[in-house]
C-alpha cells in the first residue's frame, strides 16, 4: 500500500473548501474511491449489531429519523424503503478515523462522517438544511441532489455517479434522491472547535 | 444497480484496511484520532430535531 493516501485526500478536500462559493462538483480518483468504499463497507461487515446497539444506524424518511432497536428491526426499516444512515464512522479505528482527525487538525473544526445507503427509489429527507458543511463522495450507484440557489431560490440538480463529489455549505437547502440505489459518504465539518487546540 | 436487500447494497468482499500515511506520524493527528474514538459523539442526533427521532420496536 502506497503512502500519502490520507494526505492526498485531505489536500483535495481542503482545496475544494477553500475555493468553494456554494457548491463544487468534482471527481475523485478511482483509487481514492476504492479505499473510501472499503472503509465504509468494512464497518458494516464487522459489527452491524454493535452499530445498532450504539444507535449509530438510523433510517430516514421525509421528516423523521428512526433508530432501530435491533438488527431485525433494521432489516424491516430497510425493506420498507427508507434510506439507511451509518453515523459516526470516525469513531472506529481505521481510515475514516485517520482522515477525519487529519481534516480536524487542518481545518480547526470538529469533523465527522456518515454513510447514506439507499435502495431504488428509497425515501429520504425532504428539502432541508444542515448545520454543517458537507463534503459528499459518491461511493456506489447514483444520486441526484437538488440544491436551492441562495439568491433565486430555484432548485438546481447535480447528478453524482461513483467517484463524484459535491460540496454543500451549511444552511443550503437541499434534498437527494436515487433511482437505482446509492451509497455516499458525507464528511461533515461541524460548527464546533477541533478537539486539539495546541 | 439493481438492489433489493440491505445486504446487497454493500459489497460482500472482505477487506482489510491498511493505512500507511505520513499524517499518522503527526502527533496532533494521532491524538485527535484517539480522542475521536473515546469522545462523546456530537453529530449523532443533530441531523433532525429531537422530537423527530424515534426508536422502532
Amino acid at each position: 500500500m502506497s503512502g500519502l493516501f490520507v494526505s492526498e485526500l485531505v489536500a483535495q478536500i481542503c482545496q475544494v473548501r477553500q475555493a468553494c462559493s456554494q457548491w463544487h462538483p468534482d471527481d475523485l480518483a478511482g483509487h481514492l474511491i476504492d479505499r473510501l468504499n472499503e472503509a465504509v463497507v468494512s464497518q458494516f461487515q464487522l459489527d452491524l449489531s454493535g452499530i445498532v446497539d450504539e444507535k449509530r444506524l438510523a433510517y430516514a424518511s421525509i421528516d423523521d429519523l428512526i433508530y432501530p432497536a435491533d438488527v431485525d428491526s433494521a432489516q424491516r426499516l430497510w425493506s420498507s424503503g427508507r434510506t439507511a444512515i451509518l453515523q459516526s464512522l470516525q469513531t472506529r479505528p481505521g481510515l475514516l478515523n485517520t482522515l477525519c482527525a487529519a481534516l480536524e487538525v487542518e481545518e480547526g473544526r470538529r469533523v465527522g462522517c456518515s454513510a447514506y445507503i439507499s435502495g431504488p427509489k428509497a425515501e429520504s429527507f425532504a428539502l432541508h438544511t444542515d448545520d454543517w458543511d458537507a463534503f459528499i463522495v459518491q461511493l456506489q450507484g447514483d444520486k441526484t441532489f437538488w440544491i436551492e440557489d441562495s439568491t433565486s431560490e430555484e432548485l438546481r440538480n447535480v447528478d453524482l455517479r461513483r467517484g463524484g463529489t459535491l460540496y454543500l455549505p451549511r444552511r443550503i437547502k437541499h434534498r437527494a434522491h436515487s433511482n437505482a440505489g446509492s451509497m455516499h459518504l458525507s464528511i461533515n465539518f461541524l460548527n464546533f472547535p477541533a478537539r486539539l487546540t495546541t | 444497480m439493481n438492489v433489493t436487500t440491505f445486504g446487497e447494497m454493500i459489497d460482500k468482499t472482505a477487506t482489510t484496511i491498511e493505512v500507511v500515511d505520513d499524517v499518522i506520524e503527526d502527533p496532533r493527528v494521532a491524538e485527535t484520532a484517539r480522542q475521536m474514538i473515546n469522545a462523546e459523539d456530537l453529530y449523532r442526533y443533530s441531523k433532525v430535531p429531537h422530537e423527530h427521532v424515534t426508536v422502532s420496536d
